[in-house]
């Protein structure tokens, strides 16, 4: 999980852009499936032939909750 | 003593300490990231982890927790895995479906367990396990 973790970390702002919102799962350095539900996202995780060990899971925030968090 | 960091993810230039958690109520991890906040004296995810996780959120101890905005969250405690880095071990925490920040959150319970070093200069979080 260590290159899929920094991906994670030195991408989070491209990543909050595009996903804000929702949960995403990663592999490596790849996004394999986002959706609004968790289920969703292992669910498309294993049809792409993913062990859902595998999948690093994000709930990705929106900037408007960055905002108030930060 | 075990010890392991985290570099901080960035977001317009503000420092957002984010850390893979790994959480198991049977055999499988499952990886979920949350965001380590010295604020929250709890440690909260999502209702959708639990349901990953087959745990019934309903079925835990509930209590209440005050959020931003001042008002109150019901969270059902319940105990399983947790992993960070490479250090397994058991606790309590909480999940709810109204927590309305955009983070699953690592809350000062965990903070017993360990020494939190937040190094805003080197952008990184560090967990020292207290011997």
């Amino acid at each position: 999980m260590q290159n899929t973790n920094e991906w994670i970390t030195n991408n989070f702002e491209a990543l909050v852009a595009k996903y804000g919102g929702k949960y995403i799962g990663v592999v490596n350095d790849q996004v394999i499936s986002s959706a609004l539900s968790l289920r969703e996202v292992l669910s498309e995780a294993r049809r792409v032939g993913m062990e859902e060990e595998e999948v690093s899971l994000l709930k990705v925030p929106t900037e408007e909750e960055l905002l108030c968090i930060l | 003593m075990y010890s392991v960091e985290f570099s901080y993810a960035l977001h317009r230039r503000r420092d957002v300490p984010l850390i893979p958690i790994g959480l198991r109520t049977g055999g499988k991890w499952r990886e979920v990231w949350a965001y380590a906040d010295s604020g929250s004296f709890y440690t909260i995810f999502d209702a959708q982890v639990a349901e990953i996780l087959n745990i019934t959120v309903p079925e835990g101890q509930r209590m209440l927790a005050v959020v931003g905005d001042g008002s109150f969250i019901p969270i059902y405690l319940h105990t399983v895995g947790m992993r960070i880095g490479e250090d397994r071990f058991a606790m309590k925490i909480g999940f709810s479906s109204k927590l309305g920040v955009g983070f699953n959150l690592l809350g000062m319970d965990v903070f017993d367990r360990y020494r939190v070093i937040f190094d805003n200069r080197a952008k990184k979080v560090t967990f020292e396990r207290y011997e």
